[in-house]
């Protein structure tokens, strides 16, 4: 007996513990039994209890601890993430604001070019950007992106908004130049600030015609020698415009207004503000007369 | 000393699974301690120790568990202890394969077994539905702790000669 106990004794262990594990599967499907059977057992969990309840408190302890430690090294991470969101958002914003004012500035310039093609229909406009500005040229010339391959050609008129309206609310147009250079994708453009410009224009109540030099060292125009039977009648603020004989430029578009007279015993010098401002100056369109 | 130390491992596997690892999910799964010792037990001592810490470290388990049921994980574990330790003669189970797919096929084992029990049990069908994803994943993890507790099942065999 105890040879066969002795030789089979792992089966013998293995299908009584199988035994064991389905009868107590078996009693406690029924809940009375489970409670019961537990219950007598669980005097045998205390210290089992005892030890996880300590392992739960320290764990728990170690990962509020951890949190903490983690929380020192994040903030300053996060606060340079929100320092970096935010230069990037302030970026964002001064690209959108400059994206509104050009928006803005091209809403009035279409306006400005749907008039003048309404009231002169052989006019064409060239949209072109002011891509240079020499240093040495301040005030003289500059350069835009449009050339011969755009249709721009030498002795061709360049206009752009006002600064300020003058009769409307409406926008209106200003001459800024001439082209004098056209390059196959680029044209240079001399400004009525240059010194070698010459403007027909009118001035006064009478629309008297008299001649608009540039003066780039004071950024403005002046008209030399305006005789006094026309001075008198003028004063600061009044507007100048395109003489309609102008060979170049449209006729009736706004030059500047003027800004001082300085009033001699024959003559006078006025001085004229363009209406342009130079330093704002993004966008232009060169007028192209189209052949009858 | 034998019995103690045995004992001891029992219980830490036990309170180690119920506290620390029950926390702390690894991809969604948890790998079983308890489970991985009887692995180990087996492998390196035989199928009677086998199944005698897996019937005690399954009953512990039942216990301490919310189940309303004892007797199932005791039943799987002293299943795959008796498994497991049956082979043992047949292959050299010092090698890191041996152990690691003892480990992997043991867990397939339990939750096949576990599941077959409590369907009979109670007489419903649903339990026989397994996520092959998760059970994959949770014996690839028990494949890798049986490692490890197979090195500490083996250096507190050899202090005690």
């Amino acid at each position: 007996m105890f040879v066969f106990l002795n030789r089979y004794r792992t089966i013998i262990v293995f299908v009584f513990l199988c035994i064991v594990s389905l009868a107590l599967s078996w009693l406690t499907v029924g809940k009375s039994y489970s409670n019961s059977i537990k219950h007598s057992l669980s005097i045998f969990l205390i210290p089992v209890d005892f030890c996880s309840s300590v392992i739960s408190s320290i764990s728990g302890r170690a990962s509020h601890v951890g949190a903490a430690f983690a929380s020192i090294f994040r903030e300053p991470v996060e606060e340079a993430k929100l320092q970096s969101l935010e230069s990037d958002l302030k970026s964002l914003k001064r690209q959108l604001d400059e994206e509104r004012a050009r928006n803005s500035r091209l809403e009035e310039l279409c306006e400005v070019c749907t008039n003048l093609t309404e009231s002169n229909p052989s006019f064409s406009l060239i949209p072109a950007k002011v891509i240079a500005v020499e240093p040495t040229d301040w005030f003289r010339y500059l350069t835009i992106d449009k050339g011969r391959s755009d249709g721009v050609a030498t002795d061709m008129a360049v206009i752009t908004r006002s600064s300020f309206a003058v009769d409307t609310s409406h926008p209106t147009g200003a001459i800024v130049g001439r082209i004098t250079d056209a390059q196959e994708n680029s044209s240079r453009v001399q400004l009525i600030t240059d010194r070698l410009s010459v403007v027909a224009v009118t001035i006064g109540p009478l629309d008297d015609l008299v001649l608009l030099n540039g003066r780039p060292e004071t950024e403005d125009c002046v008209i030399d020698e305006v005789p006094s039977t026309t001075h008198d009648m003028l004063k600061d603020g009044n507007v100048v415009k395109v003489d309609e004989r102008s060979s170049i430029f449209p006729p009736g578009m706004l030059v500047g207004k003027i800004s001082s007279i300085e009033r001699g015993i024959h003559f006078c010098r006025i001085r004229v503000q363009p209406a342009f401002r130079f330093a704002r100056l993004r966008e232009v369109m060169v007028v192209a007369v189209l052949e009858e | 000393m034998r019995i103690l130390k045995i004992t001891l491992l029992i219980l830490g596997s036990v309170i180690l699974q119920i506290t620390l690892i029950a926390r702390i999910p690894l991809f969604g799964s948890r790998p079983d301690l308890p489970l991985a010792l009887v692995v180990s037990v087996a492998l390196f001592r035989g199928p009677l120790q086998g199944e005698l810490v897996g019937f005690a470290s399954g009953l512990l388990c039942d216990l301490l568990s919310d189940g309303q049921f004892l007797g199932i994980q005791s039943f799987s574990k002293t299943a795959v202890g008796y498994g497991i330790g049956l082979v043992r003669g047949r292959l050299y189970s010092e090698n890191l394969i041996t152990q690691l797919v003892s480990g992997f096929i043991a867990t397939i084992v339990v939750k096949v077994v576990t599941s077959v029990h409590l369907s009979l049990l109670l007489t419903d069908s649903k339990f026989l539905s397994i996520r092959f994803h998760g059970l994959i994943l949770a014996a690839i993890l028990n494949s890798i702790i049986t490692i490890a507790v197979f090195w500490v099942v083996k250096r507190s065999a050899k202090s005690e000669r």
